[in-house]
């Protein structure tokens, strides 16, 4: 097969930032993808509008991926297509990719990396860093890897087509995302310590500490819930009996 | 129109767009989003506690496959502005956060419309008009972004000044309460990294000796 132009290529990785803009409960970001590859396909079916026009069909059919990840599915299915390997084997592919490349991603990225940037950002506001650096140092550490999963995904995708699986094997996704996990850990004691920055009264640190700590490591994922139950709560009572006050004035 | 007004309008559509349709970015971060939306006021440092309690209440949402969730983008830049162009206070900052944890949820919903929508207009369409059409979710969900702000910013900065008026609390103790909800959505994220909790102990030793030193 002869490598597809380099211009078709970046044209891919630009679409590729778009792959979620019609995502949908039918195909999920099937018609994404198809966009996607666009121009990768025709540079495949240059000659032939109606193969174009049957392959922009099959693939805009139901395929997830974690958005990141998704380029290496695009790469590796412009490739099989070149390769004119059959249609319904290139199917099969994208049925046992979709699952990997979303919980690989999922993994990496959503619980780890990003959490963990955005711990970065965080601790930096609180350790009293001007709020452009903390903005800045949250973005770059995110869009580090997230930049680099997109070209590489795609570069890897276009060399192996099928053998794209031993690809993914050999990425050290595992490492980074248990490094990220580590650092994010880290960050967020430093930050849940520095959160106390300003609050002069000591007995006033101390309840919050003893309350509140126990309570966030305890839920965990529904503190959320809690806090903003608790604080609405708070905020209607207070504000009727600020209302009720001031009407018996 | 004043300009600010139209910035944040367009801040919104982009932050809308950056949380999954187009080049996600994170930009879309309630910490990005936020001061963004207080940059815009001419106010960023004004909203630095308003910036960090959204991002550590979003650090536990978790965007995977087509789950619903709450997205954050447009109501923390509407939240940022808001707070910005307020007097500083606690009060103001607690409503605010209130407010904008309630239309995260509601812009939640919106994802969900939206995804709806794509599923007719662009899922269903002739292969040949799904390009176009795709271009055309994207400029949907621009459109939702704007809406989405807009109407936050009204509504955040109304129940913002209804508090100010009628707030019987004081200052340091509604700071406590807004310190403790931090705290809690902080020692959350020793859960968000897996079996990681000597470390994050280790990290809140490190944090709190830093402070006592300095």
């Amino acid at each position: 097969m002869s490598p597809l132009p380099g211009r078709a290529r970046r044209a891919a990785l630009l679409r590729s930032f778009a792959i979620q803009g019609s995502f949908n409960f039918e195909t999920l970001i099937g018609t994404g993808f198809a966009f996607t590859l666009t121009p990768l396909l025709r540079v495949v079916y240059r000659d032939d509008p109606a193969g174009l026009r049957r392959s922009l069909e099959r693939h805009s059919a139901l395929f997830n991926s974690h958005p990141y990840l998704a380029t290496l599915a695009v790469g590796a299915v412009a490739r099989l297509e070149a390769d004119r390997v059959d249609p319904a084997l290139i199917e099969r592919f994208k049925a046992g990719l979709r699952a990997s490349l979303g919980a690989i991603g999922d993994q990496l990225v959503w619980k780890a990396w990003r959490p963990a940037a955005a711990m970065l950002g965080v601790a930096m506001l609180l350790l009293g860093l001007p709020w452009w650096a903390a903005a800045a140092g949250f973005l770059a550490a995110h869009n580090a890897l997230h930049l680099h999963l997109r070209r590489w995904g795609l570069r890897v995708g276009l060399a192996s087509g099928l053998d794209v699986a031993r690809a993914v094997r050999e990425a050290p996704f595992p490492a980074w995302g248990r490094h990220a996990a580590q650092a994010g850990a880290v960050l967020g004691g430093i930050a849940c310590a520095a959160a106390f920055r300003g609050v002069g009264d000591v007995r006033v640190a101390a309840v919050v500490a003893l309350l509140a700590l126990p309570l966030g490591l305890h839920l965990g994922g529904f503190t959320r819930r809690a806090v903003w139950a608790a604080l609405s709560a708070l905020w209607l009572a207070g504000l009727a009996y600020g209302v009720t006050t001031a009407s018996f004035r | 129109m004043p300009p600010e007004w139209l910035m944040l309008a367009i801040w919104g559509g982009w932050v809308a767009l950056d949380g999954a349709a187009l080049g996600q970015f994170m930009l879309s971060r309630p910490l990005v989003a936020c001061l963004v939306g207080g940059w815009i006021m001419g106010a960023p440092a004004e909203v630095l506690g308003l910036a960090i309690i959204l991002e550590a209440a979003h650090l536990v949402v978790l965007p995977a496959g087509a789950t619903r969730y709450p997205e954050a983008g447009p109501p923390a830049a509407a939240a940022g502005a808001v707070l910005a162009a307020l007097p500083p206070g606690n009060a103001a900052l607690l409503a605010v956060v209130v407010a904008t944890l309630a239309w995260e949820w509601i812009s939640g919903r919106s994802v969900e419309a939206a995804r709806g929508f794509n599923t007719r207009f662009v899922a269903n369409a002739p292969v040949a008009a799904q390009p176009a059409r795709h271009a055309g979710a994207i400029a949907v969900d621009f459109g939702r972004g704007v809406v989405l702000v807009v109407l936050a910013a009204l509504s955040t900065g109304f129940v913002a000044r209804l508090t100010l008026e009628y707030w019987p609390l004081g200052e340091a103790l509604t700071g406590a309460l807004l310190t403790a909800a931090l705290v809690a959505l902080l020692a959350a994220s020793a859960r968000i990294f897996g079996d990681h909790t000597r470390l994050w102990a280790g990290g809140l030793l490190a944090g709190a000796i830093y402070l006592v030193l300095t």
